[in-house]
């Protein structure tokens, strides 16, 4: 596009662009919450919101609305500027990883924002900011059991970080490089034929270990402990209500959806799906995704947290390095 | 993505060979330090220190034997690893001092460590560390590997200074240290920095290629001379920058002091000489007039400061300080005659002053170091043999002729006057006549008759090591021009032959 | 606009260091110096320097300073001491300051930077790539060192963090 190379056009382009995918992220978080919902009720044999609207898609609207007339309380004795920063962490590292995942590339139009060579490694760099908002939430609240959860909720996160970027070297180690765009062209040269075949042939073990890992950096059951009710009455979430619970809420679910996408771009062959088209291709396989980690959510128990640390470092960590050494023994001698 | 044929990515053995035997001792300690550490989670409780120990003691023998070979049958240095490291003379002195002081520093510790109730195995594997780094310092040819050796052996040494877990001075030591330490590198790594901007390489013989007398008025470079000449004053424990010296030594277990009072000092001195004297010769009136100011520093308040200790730790400290004043005096001679002084005081310096220490720690008890002058009392009818050592060691720190520490200062001062710093020498050896004072201060309640008796224990390996500092300062003394020549044949890669 | 990105991170830089040593509040110097890495990461990416600026972040900012905020988090919320009064140290302190201030503004005005040399030939600068060839070739002894530095670091908080300090 010439309003591509040119300079003020450029900053135009991009700011559409930005201001289009805040809006879609938004929408489909809005929607994911819905979906979590009703598949919810289903798995547990119960309806799921139905009232506001048909099939409930009004729901989060109502909730949002409702949460946002909450009284915007801080707790007395606290450092009142961390309190409020914390969900901004949250949302604003969630935001950024959007900048660099490519969504599809349809009729020569790129669908993204920014693809530079160093596409991954931003995801997780962007991820690793997280930490900070459960923390420091935590500790702003001035609460014990905020303190608890938050401190824990940042041991799970910085302990399975390893094992989920770890998972991913195999990947990278094959592909020849972290740009996203090279990896999802990649799955369509690499097979017996010519056309797309998911990845995840050549790195099952890496494919398993990166779902464990990402469910857990996305605080998501079964490995949820620190903002379980019944355990720490909401972790570090205790003292916040209205729209700073919003915010953190929010930052979960697009966690959730920026995780599924990485998981469809570096397993499943990204934006290609027969003959559907490429966009489409790409909401299909992040729903199918979505559904996978509600799915994990109704079924299984809540993990101890010993247990779940047992799990990272003793576990996955192990295993994902074993993956990488033997995925480059594999390398070495298939390709001399 | 267009492919990197431009960048030549072989490495074929034959390089690589030649690349390891040039940092062959390095090398051979680090494999028996990984080796160390296997036996230390193999063996069971009760064997492990022991075993441990004997793998130190064999790493550092066969690092000594390495570098001796390479000493005699050697072909001389060759830049290995792009430029990184070398295995010239100047390294393989280093390397078979530093060999040398970690078999006198396991030997020492063996028997302190089980009397204090501490940890065997991982002290002697922080003590192996430590002597990489100071191996890599001395063997670094490019600003790079200077700090990574420097950075190696001051962690390895914040971590044994709080070896003591259950002393509370102990852990203030590390603790000071660290934060000293770290900003002591902050300061090397800035003015690394700025030369490496100035210069546009971090390989150092390229630096002295590179920056020659034109670009003596450049701000940048002047920049970085300052902060790199600080940051190491930092780490030989020169005043004004010393202030950590006193109270690091005298919190830290006795062998991590003896360790550290020579080991540092001769590895930053190793240091000092490659990148000043090596790196920046050009520029050589800058940093002269830095070090000599600090020397000059160094010494006075080296020597006023320990007249008034009570504590022979804090004196030892102090008397450190200025001992590194009258050393700096030879890199500022520089030249031949200067850096061969340099590296003989070194060598012979670790001989007197690790006996010194030697001696102090045979008196520590379980519950702690007893440093007092009292603990001294009687030595000569408790254990004659240490009386005389320690007479040994403290007259050769203060210079008495024949014994090694005064034929080092005669070459050190020889070397400062023919140099041209006259004063500077002149304050040296008016400094060495007060230094005299608190030298013979401690032999007076050694050889004062009194009443106690009761005995010094030490074991086999803590008199040999006592004997061999002893034989070592005497004998070196009667005949200084072995240890001189050889000096000067480790000095030639730097100055010149 | 490189400029403006330029003076904005220094900003940051500038004000995070200095929140870092004026804080009363542990946790506030804590995260004062969380911006100082992120605005030391984006002046990475001014230099090209791509792969730098996203380690920069994951391990100082993601790690590092997690760890920080870990210990700090736990000795809970308090405040220093009240201030001893500095009385000529602050003199003799901005003297110094003025002085390296003066050399670095002398420096800045007829420096004689070496300019690189022409003939190493990779694709773009800074990216993995070029990280990965320098890393293994003109880099490797460096890279191995670091790894023993690790080993020892790891060696040492492990000692120093155990719970029983009599025998293991």
């Amino acid at each position: 596009m010439s309003l591509y190379n040119d300079p003020i056009g450029h900053w135009v382009v991009v700011t559409v662009a930005i201001a289009l995918l805040l809006f879609v992220v938004l929408t489909a978080t809005a929607y994911t919450v819905w979906f979590e919902r009703v598949a919810l009720g289903r798995i547990q044999r119960r309806p799921g919101p139905n009232r506001v609207g048909p099939f409930g898609l009004l729901q989060l609207a109502a909730d949002g609305i409702k949460l946002a007339f909450k009284e915007s309380f801080v707790p007395a004795e606290t450092d009142k500027l961390l309190f409020v920063i914390a969900p901004t962490i949250a949302v604003a590292a969630a935001f950024l990883s959007w900048a660099v995942i490519p969504i599809g590339l349809w009729y020569n139009v790129q669908y993204w924002i920014a693809d530079v060579n160093i596409g991954v490694l931003l995801i997780f760099a962007f991820s690793s900011l997280n930490v900070y908002a459960i923390v420091i939430g935590g500790y702003a609240s001035n609460n014990k059991y905020s303190l608890l959860g938050g401190l824990r909720s940042a041991a799970q996160l910085i302990s399975y970080e390893m094992a989920l970027g770890l998972s991913l070297v195999p990947t990278f180690m094959i592909v020849g490089s972290l740009r996203l765009r090279d990896i999802v062209e990649y799955t369509v040269h690499w097979g017996w034929y010519n056309g797309p075949i998911p990845l995840i042939l050549l790195t099952p073990i890496g494919f398993v270990i990166y779902l464990m890992a990402a469910v857990a950096e996305t605080n998501r059951a079964p490995f949820d402990l620190p903002e379980a009710e019944q355990e720490l009455i909401g972790g570090f979430l205790t003292e916040y209500s209205g729209l700073k619970f919003v915010m953190f809420y929010l930052a979960e679910y697009i966690n959730m959806i920026t995780v599924s996408a990485l998981a469809a771009l570096l397993f499943f062959g990204g934006w290609y799906l027969w003959v559907i088209p490429p966009v489409i291709a790409f909401f299909i396989k992040i729903v199918l995704f979505l559904f996978l980690y509600i799915w994990l959510r109704g079924t299984f128990p809540r993990l101890r947290y010993d247990m779940l640390m047992r799990l990272g470092w003793k576990v996955l960590l192990p295993l994902a390095i074993a993956n990488v050494i033997v995925t480059g023994i594999v390398l070495v001698a298939t390709q001399g | 993505m267009s492919p990197l044929l431009t960048v030549d990515l072989t490495y074929t053995w034959s390089q690589a060979l030649a690349d390891l035997s040039q940092i062959a001792a390095v090398a051979t300690l680090t494999g028996f330090f990984l080796f160390a550490i296997v036996v230390d989670l193999v063996l069971p409780k009760h064997r492990r220190g022991g075993a441990v120990a004997m793998t130190a003691v064999t790493g550092f023998a066969f690092a000594l034997a390495t570098a001796a070979y390479r000493w005699v049958y050697g072909q001389g240095g060759a830049s290995a690893y792009h430029g990184f490291a070398t295995g010239d003379n100047f390294a393989l002195f280093f390397e078979i001092l530093f060999a040398t002081l970690g078999i006198l520093t396991v030997a020492l510790s063996h028997s302190y460590v089980r009397k204090r109730g501490l940890l065997e195995s991982e002290f002697h594997i922080l003590i192996m560390a430590a002597v990489i780094g100071m191996m890599v310092l001395g063997s670094a040819t490019s600003l790079v590997t200077v700090f990574l050796g420097l950075e190696l052996l001051s962690i390895a040494l914040y971590i044994a200074c709080g070896f003591v877990r259950t002393e509370s001075r102990s852990q203030e030591a590390a603790a000071k240290y660290l934060l000293v330490g770290g900003f002591a590198s902050a300061f090397v790594l800035y003015g690394m920095a700025l030369i490496y901007g100035g210069a546009g390489t971090t390989v150092i013989p390229e630096i002295a290629k590179r920056l020659d007398a034109t670009s003596s008025g450049n701000p940048l470079i002047i920049l970085g001379i300052v902060l790199m000449g600080v940051g190491f004053a930092f780490k030989v424990s020169a005043a004004p920058f010393h202030m950590w010296t006193p109270d690091v030594y005298q919190g830290a277990p006795l062998p991590v002091t003896a360790f550290m009072s020579v080991g540092t000092k001769a590895a930053a001195f190793a240091m000092i000489v490659r990148v000043f004297s090596g790196g920046l010769p050009h520029l050589a009136p800058e940093w002269q007039a830095l070090l000599a100011f600090v020397a000059a520093t160094s010494m006075v308040v080296g020597n006023l400061m320990a007249i008034a200790q009570t504590s022979l730790k804090r004196l030892l400290a102090y008397s450190g300080v200025a001992q590194a004043g009258y050393i700096l005096i030879g890199v500022i001679a520089g030249g031949q005659s200067g850096l061969s002084a340099v590296l003989y005081y070194l060598f012979v310096y670790m001989f007197m002053n690790f006996g010194a220490f030697a001696v102090i720690t045979l008196l520590a008890g379980p519950e702690g170091d007893r440093d007092r002058f009292s603990d001294l009392e009687g030595l000569a009818r408790r254990n004659p043999v240490m009386a005389v050592l320690m007479s040994v060691f403290m007259l050769s720190l203060a210079g008495f002729p024949p014994s090694v520490g005064f034929f080092g200062k005669l070459f050190l001062f020889t070397a400062g006057v023919s140099a041209g710093y006259t004063w500077l020498v002149v304050l040296a050896v008016i400094m060495s006549v007060v230094s005299v004072f608190y030298y013979v201060r401690v032999l007076v309640p050694v050889w004062t008759a009194s009443a106690r008796t009761d005995r010094v224990p030490a074991s086999i390996s803590s008199q040999g090591v006592l004997w061999l500092s002893g034989v070592a300062s005497v004998a070196l003394g009667v005949y200084p021009t072995t240890v001189l020549l050889l000096g000067q044949l480790g000095a030639n890669p730097i100055s010149g032959p | 606009m490189a400029i403006a990105i330029f003076f904005i991170a220094a900003a940051m830089a500038v004000a995070g260091a200095v929140g870092v040593v004026s804080f009363r509040e542990p946790i506030r110097s804590v995260l004062s110096l969380v911006v100082v890495m992120l605005a030391l990461a984006i002046l990475f990416l001014l230099l090209s320097a791509q792969f730098v600026f996203v380690v920069q972040i994951i391990v100082y900012a993601g790690a590092v300073m997690v760890l920080f905020l870990f210990v700090i988090a736990l000795f809970g919320p308090s405040r220093e001491l009240a201030r001893t009064r500095l009385r000529f140290q602050s003199w003799l302190s901005g003297l110094f300051v003025l002085a390296l201030l003066g050399l670095i503004w002398a420096m800045l005005q007829g420096v004689q930077y070496r300019q690189p040399d022409k003939g190493v030939d990779l694709s773009v600068f800074g990216t993995v790539q070029a990280i990965a060839v320098g890393l293994f070739t003109t880099y490797l002894y460096p890279f191995e060192l670091t790894s023993i530095l690790l080993l020892v670091a790891a060696i040492g908080a492990i000692y120093l963090s155990r719970k029983r300090i009599d025998d293991l």
